[in-house]
Formats: C-alpha cells, structure tokens, sequence
C-alpha cells in the first residue's frame, strides 16, 4: 500500500489557518492605521488620498444611488455570464481533454502548451481588435472576462481529470461499475478539490477582464464607474467604488477559500 | 494491531437480502477456481511482444486457502487481475464455481488490493457500501450489510470515520470488509499486507486466518513473502521462469487453527527453506545470477 500525500497540503487546517486570520486582521488594521496617518501628515492632500470618514461616505453614498445599483446590476450580469460559460465550457472541455490524454498523451500536451501560451499572452492588447470584430456591447465584454477563466478551467479540470488515479479506476472496473456509476462516484468527488481551486482563480480573472472591458467599452458597470471617477479626478467616488468591487471580489475568494478548505478536510 | 481490532465479533454476515442482485452467498456456494493453459503476453510501446505468463494451469478447490509466490516481475498480481476478469488472457480459460471469468464478476469474486484503495471522501462504511451500491441494493440493506461485515473484522466502532483517520492495518481491514460484503464465493488478494510494518503484518494474517476460518470462502493471496504464504496456505503454489508457469504447488498440512507460535516450529521453517530453494534455483535458472527482491519484508531479503 503506498502512503499518498495530498497534493492540497497549502490548504490550512488547525493552528497555521488561525495565525492566517490573525495576519489578516492584522493588516487589514495596519493598511487603515497608515492610511489614517497618511491622510493627517501633510505627506498628501484630501485630493490625493481622502480621509476614512469621506471615504466611507462615498461608499454609503455609492451603494445608495440608484446609478450604482444599476451599475452593479450590470456588472453582475456580466460577472455570472461570464463565469457561468468559463466554468461550464471550461470544467466540460477539461474532463474530455484529461480523459482523452490518458491515451493520447502527446494531444493533450501540444493542446495544453497552445492553452498556456494563450493564457500568458496580454488580451488586453487585443482588446481595440475584438470591439472591431465584433462590436461593444454586453456579449462582448462577456467573452473579453470569460478569455482568460475558460483557459484556467481547462488546464485546472484536464489535470484533475488526467489524476483520477489508476487504483480508483481498476477498483471501479472490478465492481463493474457503468461510465455513468464511475463518473458520480468516483470521477467527480475526485476531480472536485483541484476544480474549486480552480474555479476560485478563475473569478478573480473574470472579475479583472469584466472590470477591463466595462473600462474600455462600456457606459455602465462598476468598471465604467471607476473609470469615470478617474478621468474626472473624483477620488472618493474612485476609492469608494475600488473598495466597493475589492470587497466583494474578497468575499467571493473567501466563500471559495471556504469550499476548498472543507473539501481539503474530506480529501486528505 | 491497531485498536479495537484485536478479537472478532461473533456475528456472521447476514444473508443477501431479498432484491438478491449481489451475492451468490459464502456459505455452500462453489468457489473452486480452475485454471488451464493460460498465456498472457504484452506489448510495449516498441511494439516488442514479452509473454509474462505461460500454460499456467492450477485448481483450488473451494474453501481452500491458496497462497501465489514468486520472484518480482513473474506476474502473480497479473495472474490474479486475470482471475479477478480485469484483463483477458491471450490463450486459456478460467472458471470459477463452474463458470467462465472473462470479465469482472463481482458477485463471485472480489478483490483486495495491495493499496487499500479507499475513497478519501466516503467514510468507512459508505466505502464498505460501494460495491452494494454500484449493483443496486438499496441504501437499509447495504448498510446493515456493511455493518455487519465491518464488526465481523473487528471495525464496528469506525463506520463513521475516513480513511485518513484510520491506521495502515485498519485501512486494510475496510479493504477486506469491502470484498466480503457481496459474499463473493472467491476473494482475491492482491499482497494486501505488504506495505504494513512486520509484526502487524503477521497480526493480520492471524486474523484473516480467523475470518476465513468462519467464512470458507477460497481465498488466492499473493504474497512475495514466504513466511506469510506458508502460515496461511493450504496450498502454496509457485511461479517459475521467464515467462512464468506454476512450477510446484506444495500442500501445507500444518494444522488448524493456526497462530504465530508456528512460525518458530521447525516443520514450519523446513517448508519455508524449501520454498526458497526452489525460487533460488529457478532465479539462477532463469538469468544465471541470484537476487530476490522483496517488498516489505526484509527477512528473506538478507540470505
């Protein structure tokens, strides 16, 4: 019998994930205690870094205007499309590619080598080209946030897939167990642990391509926000909204940090 | 051993239950196993042909523990695969209780590999109950099923634990119960003890002894360690040369019930050296020098 190590050891259990969340408040604190100090020194002006107090005004007053919530509505709209293809085509197209490269290891090579490449090159740079192509509308931005989560779901859910051990599979062979059986029992609760990491660096790219493409090509979103507020040198409006996207980019991180450190417990 | 393993449980396993899809029953089903003529060959990835087993042909009678040694590499755990109907044979047939194996039959036959092969994410018992699951037994009866066979090897008290909670030998244990809960009428062993340290290595084979002593189903254990395979046998059968046939199967008449204090008789140790001298001829035999290698036993390692 071979002892076999999980592969997720980074995930925290016990006393290391205490000291983390402590570190966490910790510079949380820290960030608003330099923050304080910076905007009392007169290291800066109210114009460049503005105070906590109107900061937070400007945030109960973003989440208060009806035009916010319209621009939030619009990027989540945009965020749950994009997301939802990225992880369905993704985690779909991942599998194939895993169990198909388990006989032809040489395919899924060449086809996850062409998949980094695309992932390391900046789309940003391709964006002016994709609003000639195909215009600037809500599908666009759509397809510019889902680019680089689809290619982290393929690669991410294509190892999980490709991992599903031999052992597992011979047992599930001996029990005469349908592809069907299989993929629910085995397959699926195997993949699961690697594919919500996965789906969790995969939201922080989408949020960042919708973020992008609201900036450039859009006229609502919280990305058009931000970049409305910048142009026109409205700096609570630009830190509150920062905040306000930051937050929940945080919270969806933390949610996902969730599910995997629970998975981590069930996997180990 | 590791706690709450050390005596078994009077219970017996409870008979399949009334949808009758698993099971064919340990208790006066046929578990004789008949092997002729098997050839098995493969072919790497320079399409070069190497046969692995040759004409091996042998019957166990039902009930009887058979044990399966040779060097590495003379194909007893591909043997057992074969028996098991995980891989076909290139030429020769097996039966099992009268019918042919060509493919898994886990009703008659089971195995126990030498990784336990747990789900980490079920716990004990839903990793008991998979078998019944995957053929269909609905959930109240796979689990007193699974009950029943997990507090006859002496694990009642960890159903709800995962595998990760559960030491090496225990996490065998599951393994066992988990090939006994469809009664199979044959349980294939698959070095299912190599990797435990020494002494609970031995605690194990007690005990299996003391399951299969009630259950009489035929067991085929494979095993490179020599002690192991005579404490348990009725028969020791031998795999010799390249590629490999059954050269001798030696009747190991040592009384039962047996337990650890035959392991020093001299009787015990004449058969063991004999068993020895045999694969030591047949190595020099076969490539001219002498090297045995074991995994997890380190006494016949040395001579």
């Amino acid at each position: 019998m071979t002892t076999t190590k999980s592969a997720y050891t980074h995930i925290q259990t016990g006393p290391t994930r205490k000291y983390t969340v402590m570190f966490q408040i910790v510079a949380v604190i820290v960030v608003i205690a330099a923050w304080y100090l910076l905007t009392i020194s007169n290291l800066v002006t109210s114009d460049q870094v503005p105070g906590l107090g109107s900061t937070f005004s400007s945030i109960v007053q973003i989440l208060s205007r009806p035009n916010t919530l319209h621009d939030l509505a619009v990027s989540s709209y945009e965020l749950v499309a994009a997301f939802a293809i990225a992880t369905i085509a993704g985690i779909g197209f991942g599998f194939l590619l895993g169990e198909y490269g388990r006989r032809r290891a040489g395919v899924r090579r060449v086809i996850e080598a062409g998949l980094g490449t695309a992932l390391a090159t900046p789309k940003f740079i391709f964006l002016p080209v994709l609003v000639l192509l195909i215009g600037a509308g809500y599908w666009e931005k759509v397809v510019y946030g889902l680019s680089d989560g689809i290619i982290i779901m393929t690669l991410s859910a294509s190892a999980a897939a490709y991992t599903v051990g031999e052992n597992e599979r011979v047992l599930a062979r001996s029990y005469k167990m349908s592809r069907f059986q299989f993929f629910w029992k085995i397959f699926v609760p195997s993949a699961l642990l690697p594919v919500i990491e996965a789906l969790r660096i995969s939201m922080v790219l989408v949020i960042s391509g919708v973020m992008l493409a609201e900036m450039y090509i859009s006229n609502a979103g919280m990305g058009f926000l931000i970049f409305k507020a910048g142009t026109e040198y409205n700096v609570p409006l630009l830190v509150g909204a920062v905040i306000v996207v930051a937050a929940l980019a945080v919270a969806l991180n933390s949610l996902f940090q969730f599910f995997e450190r629970s998975l981590g417990n069930w996997h180990s | 051993m590791t706690q709450a393993t050390n005596s078994l449980p009077t219970s017996a396993l409870p008979q399949s239950g009334a949808s009758g899809k698993s099971g064919s029953g340990l208790q006066g089903s046929d578990g004789s196993v008949e092997v002729s003529g098997l050839t098995v060959s493969y072919t790497d990835s320079k399409k070069r042909k190497h046969t692995v087993l040759e004409d091996v042909s042998f019957s166990v009678p039902s009930g009887t523990f058979a044990t399966v040694i040779g060097p590495s590499g003379s194909g007893k755990s591909t043997l057992l695969k074969i028996l098991g109907g995980l891989y076909g044979a290139e030429s020769g047939q097996v039966f099992i209780g009268g019918r042919q194996i060509t493919q898994p039959n886990p009703d008659l036959v089971t195995i126990v590999f030498q990784d336990s092969c747990l789900l980490p994410w079920r716990t004990v018992l839903r990793n008991v109950a998979l078998p019944l699951e995957t053929a269909g037994v609905g959930r109240q009866e796979r689990e007193d099923r699974a009950k029943a066979v997990l507090e006859l090897v002496g694990l009642g008290d960890c159903m709800s634990r995962f595998p990760r909670e559960l030491s090496g030998g225990m996490k065998q244990r599951v393994a066992i119960a988990r090939g006994l809960v469809v009664e199979p009428s044959v349980l294939l062993m698959d070095e299912p003890f190599a990797a435990l340290d020494e002494q609970t290595r031995y605690e194990m084979g007690e005990e299996l002894l003391r399951l299969w002593d009630r259950l009489k189903s035929t067991v085929i254990f494979v095993t490179h360690n020599l002690s192991e395979a005579v404490f348990l046998a009725d028969k020791v059968m031998v795999l010799e040369g390249r590629p490999a046939s059954v050269g001798q199967t030696v009747d190991v008449v040592f009384s039962r019930p047996r337990d650890l204090g035959l392991m020093v008789t001299p009787e015990f140790h004449m058969l063991r050296d004999q068993l020895y001298t045999s694969l030591k001829r047949d190595r020099i035999r076969s490539s001219g020098t002498y090297s045995w290698s074991h995994q997890g036993n380190s006494e016949e390692g040395t001579q």
